[in-house]
């Protein structure tokens, strides 16, 4: 099942597989059943000789030092990396870097940015509050200026990813109006140490994905690493989380689901019928996908297409990964194979980084409101 | 509800107040599972499966529906559904022999020991293990592939067609008993650990060969599908549907509670149906108790309908609670992978699915 792929896109997906089946694969069963970590070394090891074979940062623009793989490079090497249960190690993915500081003026360039994609430093994105999950813009954080040039945040964020292990975290907080002065939710740089952010928890999860709560106390963020506007966080967000929302987990998705049907498939447990079928809607997703990967890559307005993508791909992947698994029957429930795993890592995605539903009401109103036509989502690339 | 039924949901209510609903979400093994036992012998709960005249309560496949859907409600009971099996053995050793029973009904029965039934062929007919006559015996060769591993623990009845066909017989498989290996214990996702029985020309003396058990087999089987699985799975999902439209009505987004929304509504409309139709099967399964051949297929049908629906309901709740939801801080995720394994557990659903099929088909025709 293959779409049509860049030459040199298709060179480097073919090697990143082969990175994931020479290097990945045979540390599988290292990884804990409940956790996405891997001793430091063996990560140390991973990280150098992914930049040894010139893996990393591939889909980085080039005036940042990347290799301008762009969205559709990044589906691609992501979608073999979706072929070992390894994919979802946090520092894996430090190659690339949270998307939002591509539009940092100089300054968080070079103090966020560029030690990012060096692999140096490692960001995670602390938006998700307790009474504000789908609701992204019901945010309680507050984050008011202290007439020193300074933002003193207060407030409990919840579900981050890889907070535990991040160097800083992209805080998302709420600028009270003032008289002759902007408000609304506004986006900091806070670095891990800074007084007053406090680390509290890891949330354990059904997969490996173990996600922090974070407490802020009168925590001290300078003016400069104010990233955007004030109480333009969200315009910034809109224009990055579509891109996101295509690249990050759908190729992943569909990595897994590919390699679980095949283990079915070669193992003979698989009806014809039913591998017909779910192999059929895999493919329809993936080709949305590249499409709509294509069009981010022309700088269009990928919104509707990302939720469609992403509702689209990852229920499909989750349905292949758990019928396989019910195939297999005992063994497919036992740790024998990747299969649990997969499926236990799986199940995050419709719900993190906007859940199933949220992506289909995003479909539904834009379809409704006319912002998007059925007859133009797929026009001819 | 007839008073026998309402009077064992009575006692159930009991179990769980006292000792299941104060524990953890996800309590820890073994005293909790020692706690359990004590308080079943307590409140007559112990042994309920096996008829009086074989030292059991001898309650009807209802009553213990009762029993496990009640034990289900809360995740605690799911969790440690273990500790429901003990002084349950099965039903080919009530009519054993009297050293037979001696040596292995009367230790389960003291909860010294834990017997549990294997099928040694699935449904399909599929063989993992051959028998050949011997003198004084039979031998047993063959493997058998993901058997919880608390079936090894103790003593296994393994159950066999009989070589030169015919009925079913079974094997009292010990753990002494030269040439079977349970081999070591394999993780799963969930709380199970699963084993694989070998059989490597394994003798067993006709001391140890349960003749013509076919009757009490199937019915074991059968009542261990409708009122363990399908009935447990029923009152886990149906506990958990009811904490999701809590949530549901609680928690607000963009100004209204999320239950307010078709993509929820239509989420707890689908879990409703299915508990629907899931109470409906596991009340035919239960009261048709495994007396006919149309009986035992109805609790193969209610295994099948009520665990499938199960896990998808469990799904749902863990979907409208969010990211809460996937976490552990809630008991969904955990009891969705408790629940994934009764999917196959007494027959995998899809096999099992496809044997009946005919018979399904041929009952939809007027």
């Amino acid at each position: 099942m293959d779409v049509e792929l860049p030459a040199q896109v298709r060179r480097w997906k073919d090697r990143m597989h082969r990175f994931v089946a020479e290097e990945l694969m045979p540390l599988e069963p290292d990884l804990p059943p409940f956790a996405n970590r891997l001793p430091a070394e063996d990560i140390a090891a991973l990280v150098r000789r992914m930049k040894d074979a010139g893996l990393w940062a591939l889909a980085v623009p080039r005036e940042f030092g990347g290799g301008g793989l762009g969205w559709v490079g990044l589906c691609a090497l992501r979608e073999a990396l979706g072929h070992t249960t390894l994919c979802s190690l946090g520092k894996l993915l430090g190659a690339e870097p949270p998307v939002l500081l591509y539009d940092a003026g100089e300054d968080l360039r070079a103090r966020y940015l560029l030690p990012t994609i060096a692999g140096e430093r490692y960001g995670c994105f602390a938006l998700t509050e307790p009474e504000a999950g789908s609701d992204a813009a019901n945010l309680s954080l507050s984050a008011v200026p202290d007439g020193t040039g300074h933002y003193l945040l207060n407030g409990r964020k919840v579900f981050s990813s890889h907070a535990d292990e991040a160097d800083y975290a992209l805080v998302f907080g709420v600028v009270p109006q003032g008289p002759g002065q902007a408000g609304g939710i506004t986006l900091f740089l806070v670095d891990r140490g800074t007084p007053g952010f406090h680390w509290v928890r890891r949330i354990e999860t059904m997969g490996g994905d173990r996600p922090s709560e974070l407490v802020f106390e009168n925590c001290r963020v300078p003016d400069a690493n104010r990233l955007g506007a004030t109480g333009k966080a969200f315009d910034l967000a809109q224009r990055w989380f579509a891109c996101d929302r295509i690249a990050l987990q759908p190729p992943i998705a569909l990595g897994a689901a590919a390699r679980s049907l095949a283990l079915a498939q070669a193992a003979g447990v698989a009806p014809a019928l039913e591998l017909g079928r779910l192999a059929l809607g895999l493919h329809a997703a993936r080709a949305m996908l590249y499409h709509a990967a294509a069009k981010a890559d022309r700088g269009e307005d990928v919104r509707h297409d990302a939720s469609l993508v992403k509702a689209t791909a990852t229920s499909a992947a989750l349905e292949a990964v758990e019928r396989a698994m019910a195939w297999f029957g005992p063994r497919g429930y036992s740790r024998a194979l990747p299969l649990e795993r997969y499926y236990r890592d799986l199940r995050r995605f419709p719900i993190a980084a906007g859940t199933y539903e949220i992506q289909q009401f995003v479909v539904a109103r834009g379809l409704l409101r006319g912002y998007a036509g059925l007859d133009r989502m797929a026009a001819p690339l | 509800m007839p008073d026998a039924v309402a009077a064992a949901r009575v006692a159930a209510r009991a179990l769980v107040e006292s000792v299941l609903a104060p524990q953890a979400d996800r309590p820890a093994d073994a005293g909790v599972l020692a706690a359990i036992a004590a308080e079943r012998r307590r409140l007559g709960l112990w042994g309920v499966t096996v008829p009086a005249e074989a030292g059991g309560r001898g309650w009807s496949w209802p009553q213990q529906a009762a029993l496990q859907e009640e034990c289900h409600r809360v995740p605690a009971g799911v969790w440690t559904g273990q500790a429901l099996a003990a002084g349950e053995p099965p039903a080919p050793l009530y009519g054993a022999a009297a050293g037979v029973r001696e040596r292995y009904l009367r230790p389960c029965l003291d909860g010294r020991r834990t017997a549990v039934q294997v099928w040694g062929a699935d449904h399909g007919g599929i063989q993992g293990v051959w028998v050949r006559p011997a003198r004084g015996g039979v031998v047993l060769r063959g493997h058998l592939e993901g058997v919880p591993a608390y079936a090894a623990a103790d003593l296994v009845l393994l159950v066999l067609p009989r070589p030169e066909g015919g009925g079913l017989d079974a094997y009292l498989c010990d753990r002494d008993l030269a040439g079977f290996d349970a081999g070591p214990a394999g993780e799963t996702m969930g709380r199970m650990r699963l084993v694989d029985l070998t059989y490597q020309d394994c003798f067993v003396p006709e001391g140890r060969v349960l003749r013509d058990c076919d009757l009490p087999a199937r019915r074991w089987r059968a009542n261990r599908q409708a009122a363990v699985l399908a009935a447990g799975a029923l009152g886990a999902a149906l506990a958990s549907l009811e904490q999701g439209i809590a949530y549901a009505r609680r928690r607000v987004t963009f100004g209204r509670p999320i239950g307010d929304r078709q993509a929820i509504q239509w989420m707890v409309a689908d879990g409703a149906r299915e508990v629907y139709g899931a109470q409906v099967l596991v009340a035919r399964a239960a009261e048709g108790g495994g007396s006919s051949a149309e009986a035992l297929d109805e609790a193969v049908r209610a295994k099948v309908y009520a665990t499938e629906a199960a896990c998808r309901i469990l799904d749902r709740v863990i979907q409208i609670h969010g990211a809460y939801g996937y976490s552990r801080d809630l008991p969904f995720e955990g009891l969705w992978r408790e629940l994934a394994a009764y999917r196959f557990l007494e027959g995998r659903n899809d096999e099992l699915l496809a044997a009946l099929a005919p018979a399904t088909v041929s009952g939809l025709q007027l």
